[in-house]
């Protein structure tokens, strides 16, 4: 079903939306949330918490790309139960993925102005437009998707050590980027 | 870990323009031959930093000779093709404000068999430099510099030999450092007002490959781990002496990672695991002494439970039930350590009131999960 059949059965407020949902987004939401927390069983409660939260919010948002949107509501779920349960599940799920990220982070002594989330936001989008389509599609998989380095390693065709040598050059880059504009977080 | 700003950079990221939330549900390109962009086709290549370079075979009679010059659009478009190591790899040209980089070649020959390359050339202005790096795959690159060797450096059996050149109004230090490595001749030029520039540029480059880099992932083997043999590789993480131990295995033709340790790194290349069969069910377990890279020390014990790998955490309640361990207290000040002589996990705590309580537990006190890989 085309996503603006599904939405219009959100402004009926018929169920079949929910269903509908499930059957086109289900996985790309469950895989998300798995990557974040590594407990399936957590993840379907994410997911189930997507769904509520789309149909609760649809109307009156109307999303223009429905995965898109669904992908971020998941994303900020499944982030916020990782953060409650963080300490006792210390490295499964994102662990590791914000520690990589800490890579990104400018030092204080070098930058001027204190960024908020929209204008990092902004900076993001013109440093992924900026990055050749292969480097933009791996730190997408790995940042917002989650996914493992070695999954990515195997659908590149490199070593597990390479792609990590990879990554690690994408978050100093976004890094210097963020140094450049003059913004510290 | 800096919470408060992974947490706003993560939810940056999270909201990103909807193309790139797209373009993260696409395949990636593979490393493969048979893609290298044609560039335009030009006669002579100029490269300038206070002089000008020429990239010409000497006997240009010989039609058989001559060269033809592609422009090239990304490194790995040329890293896919060369079997040896290029440490022009090493250079982050994604930063750079301006990249050029061009390949020569025998004219009318298969580009994509590198015996016929002549030189490749990279050239990138950044805010606060600019640099050149040629590569040359037939020849020593001539030392045109009329000054003497200033310095010289060794990075492993690399000896790397610094000219420096007049100045220009713009850039104080103008340097050239001729080297040689795996085969190809390399000339690296800077210009910078910053008089360690090249230095720094020479570790960019060269470090990363050099024969003590600890990020090889050289692979070695175990037997009866989980019911398998197989190999683990070690990679080093992005904080510094940081390493994470992956434990492969292939299992229905298709390799797997059936467990993960990490930690400083300990004698050699091993980690601090130990193949132990700790329940008597006949399949070893890998029990793992970890530090974090906060310095935490737990264990994580991976076994096979039904053929599922699980892996297990120590259950820090009862701990405190049991015997009365302080678990209100930072992470650091609980340490979880298993001692492969005696066969026993002892725990050490910090406590809040100043004592030190210690523990020892077995098995029964670890909670155990399906183990999802976390990465590589």
């Amino acid at each position: 079903m085309e996503d603006l059949q599904i939405i219009s059965l959100y402004f009926k407020r018929d169920e079949a939306a929910i269903s509908e949902t499930a059957t086109k987004y289900g996985a790309f939401c469950h895989g998300i949330a798995l990557n974040i927390l590594s407990i399936s069983a957590d993840a379907d409660e994410c997911v189930n918490d997507t769904y509520l939260r789309a149909w609760n919010s649809i109307p009156p948002q109307k999303p223009d790309k429905l995965g898109a949107w669904l992908g971020k509501v998941v994303r900020n779920i499944a982030f916020d139960l990782w953060k409650k349960n963080h300490r006792q599940k210390r490295y499964a799920g994102i662990e590791q993925l914000l520690n990589e990220l800490e890579d990104c982070i400018p030092s204080p002594a070098t930058v001027e102005h204190q960024i908020e989330e929209q204008e990092l936001t902004e900076v993001i989008n013109v440093w992924l437009a900026s990055l050749p389509q292969n480097d933009c599609i791996l730190f997408m998989r790995r940042y917002w998707n989650g996914e493992a380095v070695n999954t990515l390693a195997q659908e590149s065709g490199t070593s597990p050590a390479n792609m990590a040598k990879k990554m690690y050059r994408l978050r100093k880059s976004l890094k210097s980027k963020l140094e450049q504009e003059g913004y510290y977080l | 870990m800096k919470e408060k700003e992974t947490s706003k950079l993560y939810n940056s990221i999270t909201n990103v323009d909807n193309q790139f939330i797209e373009k993260a549900q696409t395949k990636l390109k593979k490393k493969k031959n048979g893609w290298l962009k044609w560039g335009a086709m030009v006669a002579c290549l100029c490269l300038v930093i206070g002089g000008i370079f020429f990239f010409n075979r000497t006997n240009e009679a010989n039609v058989d000779n001559r060269l033809a010059i592609e422009t090239i659009d990304n490194i790995e478009q040329i890293s896919s093709l060369y079997e040896g190591t290029l440490l022009v790899e090493n250079l982050v040209l994604s930063d750079s404000e301006a990249a050029t980089i061009k390949l020569s070649h025998l004219e009318n020959k298969d580009i994509h068999d590198t015996s016929n390359w002549d030189t490749l050339s990279v050239t990138a202005d950044y805010p606060d430099y600019s640099l050149v790096l040629n590569c040359s795959f037939q020849r020593q690159i001539e030392n045109d510099y009329s000054s003497e060797v200033f310095d010289t450096l060794q990075y492993g059996n690399v000896l790397v030999n610094l000219y420096q050149k007049e100045p220009t109004p713009e850039s104080e230090y103008v340097y050239g450092a001729l080297f040689e490595y795996d085969g190809v001749f390399y000339q690296l030029l800077s210009r910078s007002n910053d008089p360690d520039c090249i230095y720094n540029l020479l570790d960019t480059v060269i470090s990363a490959n050099n024969s003590t880099n600890t990020n090889e992932p050289t692979e070695h083997t175990f037997t009866d781990i989980l019911g398998f043999d197989g190999y683990y590789v070690r990679v080093e993480e992005s904080t510094p002496n940081f390493y994470i131990w992956y434990y492969y295995t292939e299992i229905d033709g298709k390799t797997q990672c059936i467990a993960e340790t990490f930690g400083p790194l300990g004698t050699d290349y091993d980690p601090e695991a130990y193949s132990v069969d700790l329940d008597n069910d006949g399949i070893m377990e890998l029990v793992c002494n970890c530090m974090y890279n906060d310095g935490v020390e737990r264990v994580i014990i991976y076994r096979s439970n039904n053929g599922v790998i699980e892996n297990g955490f120590i259950k820090e309640r009862d701990l405190e039930a049991d015997f009365n361990i302080d678990v209100s207290v930072a992470a650091l000040a609980i340490i979880v350590k298993y001692d492969p002589v005696e066969n026993i996990f002892n725990v050490i705590n910090y406590a809040q009131d100043g004592s030190v309580r210690t523990a020892v537990v077995n098995m029964d006190y670890f909670e155990f999960l399906p183990y999802v890989p976390t990465g590589d």
